[in-house]
């Protein structure tokens, strides 16, 4: 999934760009708003973040010029611009949501895997089952017992992998390489840790779990429970 | 209304009322009276006395005529003539044998008073009392008994006309007061306009008033108080009144003295609301500058505030990992540490100047050595931005100063640079110790300042660029508090013409320092 960025300033756009990639979403970064519009034409995101004062076009500007041809696609303002008139204005023009700066990481990425959800189309076919877990991967989530678990990207893509190869052990070789790209290198340690994080999201007892297994020396495998 | 007129209205309505109440006590009236001309007021009475008479006799004549046609006329004939007649109402002929008895009712007003019955003494009977006009029958056998032609009615409207055109024949015609006196007035108010000419061209001032109080004719301004004069005339019908008064002159002037202390008086309630308005305009123009800069300085707080958090966050997940990276992101934090210190100093130093408590602390220092060190730590923000830095630091000599305050000024520039100048993709900063002062030049390639801000820029909450399309940011204190700075040092901070971008100078005194040099502290 590709997430348009743009903010001018450029502490503030690594920054950001690096917590949204980190979970495995694609990032455009754009400078200021013209850059914004031209990458929102050729990238064709499915989310747009995007600062309100920015040089040469505003973000006001940049979201009338995307919402007068696409009405769908979320947009979120991210702005130290915190008056309700400013709230006001930027939702009238057509945002999903307008997050105040500052903002955390937790909160950005929350706001962000929300919008994507609420846009999310429901197609029954897309979605998969491991045990009592179906996930749901345009949501960006997975459902028990109608309660429903947020996922990034990444952890859909983990969960996708360990799920086409059902009973057989998943090398942490062809995670890395199915989830983060080949233009990453995490090292065996961040893969242990998003295992942590997703097994405390979708096992009912993460020190026992019941889904993802450990194969030691080679990676991991679903169970076949 | 506009809050600030609030306290200017009610003044300027208190300073008209003592206008307007002063001039009142002030005025002065004095009135010269001028007696009416009396011979021309003899002459229309004489006039106006004989026009009546010949109307009284002229009426008399046409009810004589009228009263001897009856007694042969025909009923429609004489119907027609009494109709032509103005104010008779009733015609009544009796016959000494009692034959042919005629009795004509002219225009019977239905909803006035019933006319009275008219009868012989020894006529039919029963009649009302209170309205019936009984006529003796023994005229009818003595017509030289009593002569005289008009009798009492008992009707306050109506008068009866008696009249014997022959023996044996009696002839009662009741006339109408107001309908006789609604002819005449008409008429008589044609037939004045020559006798009054003369008091008319004088002014004087003059009414005729006919027998039912109605004014016939009024000259002259109206005027207040007694007639001076009264002439009442007498006339078949009723009495006129002839009133005039004498001419008045009234001549006005102003006691000075309270003129002066009226219009003293408001001009000072005048002056006091306009000087309240003023205040409250600028308390409002005061609190609205305040909310708004409480606005930019929360604004200006968001976006460091979250690269703090954003950096410390990653810097903490990479921290084992990747130790390099971690490295970069904690440089990072300590960089906007850095930006949100000068923002709070400058919001202190801001908030102490309005409280007056701004204090000067001189120490000994090298310029330089301070200049460097906010060079430095300016320096990864301006790369990031492709801002080339060129430094020719020429004050390397210990000076005394406030080397805070120095800091303080140079860095407001250099984020002056950093925010609205990037484009020039230039900073210069040139030192240098000339008579006893150090003066800084701080340039750079960018857009420059337009001719109408170049003074605008120094006053608090001022920014060039204000659209949310200019992209740049601040809280509008930054060359405010360099310029208050620089003159509470006793020097000046100035934006130079330049060719290209913006060009500002500092100037502060730098004595030599006696005293040893401390370690400057970081910014």
């Amino acid at each position: 999934m590709k997430i348009l960025i743009a903010e001018d300033d450029p502490l503030t756009l690594d920054a950001l760009a690096t917590c949204v990639e980190s979970e495995g979403f694609t990032v455009l970064r754009a400078t200021d708003g013209r850059e914004a519009v031209e990458l929102w034409r050729s990238g064709k995101p499915d989310l747009l973040c995007l600062d309100i004062m920015m040089p040469q076009v505003d973000g006001y500007e940049v979201c009338r010029r995307v919402r007068a041809s696409d009405q769908t696609v979320p947009i979120l303002f991210l702005s130290a611009k915190n008056q309700e008139i400013d709230v006001v204005v930027g939702l009238d023009l057509g945002a999903d949501d307008f997050i105040r700066k500052p903002f955390t990481r937790r909160e950005v990425m929350a706001r962000i895997r929300a919008a994507l959800r609420r846009n999310a189309p429901r197609e029954a076919g897309d979605s998969f089952t491991l045990h009592d877990l179906t996930v749901r991967p345009r949501s960006l989530i997975a459902e028990r017992d109608g309660r429903s678990i947020d996922l990034t990207p990444r952890e859909v893509s983990m969960l996708h992998l360990l799920h086409t190869h059902r009973g057989e052990p998943v090398s942490r070789d062809a995670f890395l390489d199915t989830c983060w790209g080949l233009d990453y290198f995490p090292d065996s340690r961040t893969l242990d840790q998003h295992i942590l994080l997703l097994r405390k999201k979708i096992e009912k007892d993460p020190s026992h779990p019941a889904i993802i297994q450990t194969v030691r020396a080679i990676g991991y495998r679903l169970s076949d429970g | 209304m506009r809050p600030a007129l609030v306290s200017l209205v009610p003044m300027l309505a208190a300073a008209v009322l003592v206008m307007v109440g002063g001039e009142r006590v002030a005025r002065r009236e004095t009135e010269t009276r001028t007696p009416a001309d009396r011979s021309r007021l003899l002459d229309l009475d004489a006039a106006f006395r004989a026009e009546l008479a010949r109307l009284d006799e002229l009426y008399a004549t046409h009810l004589e005529h009228l009263a001897k046609a009856s007694v042969s006329g025909k009923p429609d004939e004489l119907r027609v003539q009494a109709e032509g007649l103005q104010g008779v109402r009733l015609l009544r002929v009796f016959r000494k044998d009692g034959k042919e008895i005629k009795d004509l009712r002219i225009q019977p007003d239905l909803n006035g008073p019933r006319l009275p019955e008219v009868e012989l003494s020894n006529g039919r009977r029963p009649l009302d009392p209170n309205q019936a006009l009984i006529m003796d029958a023994v005229f009818l056998e003595y017509p030289d008994y009593w002569d005289e032609k008009w009798l009492p009615t008992y009707h306050p409207d109506l008068m009866a006309y008696r009249r014997l055109p022959e023996p044996g024949v009696m002839v009662v015609i009741l006339v109408s007061r107001s309908q006789f006196h609604e002819r005449t007035a008409s008429y008589l108010s044609h037939w004045l306009e020559t006798p009054l000419t003369p008091m008319r061209e004088a002014g004087e001032r003059l009414l005729i008033e006919g027998p039912d109080g109605s004014t016939l004719v009024s000259l002259g301004p109206e005027r207040h108080g007694p007639a001076a004069s009264i002439i009442p005339i007498r006339s078949l019908f009723g009495n006129w009144q002839i009133r005039s008064w004498d001419g008045l002159e009234v001549a006005r002037t102003h006691d000075s003295a309270a003129l002066i202390l009226a219009s003293t008086l408001a001009v000072i309630l005048l002056a006091s609301g306009v000087v309240l308005m003023l205040q409250q305009k600028n308390a409002l123009k005061l609190a609205a500058e305040r909310v708004s800069f409480v606005n930019r300085v929360s604004h200006e707080f968001g976006a460091p505030l979250t690269n703090l958090s954003l950096n410390l966050d990653l810097a903490a997940e990479v921290l084992t990992s990747r130790p390099s990276e971690a490295q970069r992101r904690l440089g990072l934090v300590a960089e906007e540490i850095g930006r949100l210190s000068r923002l709070v100093a400058n919001v202190l130093t801001f908030s102490r100047r309005e409280r007056d408590s701004l204090e000067l602390k001189p120490a000994a220092c090298i310029p330089d050595q301070i200049l460097q060190q906010v060079v430095e730590s300016f320096r990864p923000a301006l790369e990031r931005r492709g801002i080339r830095i060129e430094s020719e630091l020429a004050a390397a000599q210990a000076v005394r100063l406030d080397p805070d305050a120095l800091s303080q000024i140079t860095g407001n520039l250099l984020s002056n640079v950093e925010k609205y100048a990037a484009g020039g993709n230039w900073l210069g900063l040139a030192s240098r110790i000339e008579d006893g002062f150090l003066i800084l030049e701080v340039s750079d390639r960018g857009d420059g300042i337009p001719a109408s801000h170049r003074q605008r820029v120094f006053t608090p909450f001022e920014r060039v660029l204000q659209a949310t399309n200019e992209g740049a940011s601040g809280t509008g204190l930054g060359l405010s508090i360099g310029r208050d700075l620089a003159r509470r040092m006793g020097g000046e901070l100035e934006l130079l013409d330049s060719d290209v971008g913006a060009r500002f100078q500092l100037r502060i005194p730098a004595p030599p320092a006696a005293d040893p040099i401390s370690e400057p502290e970081a910014s």
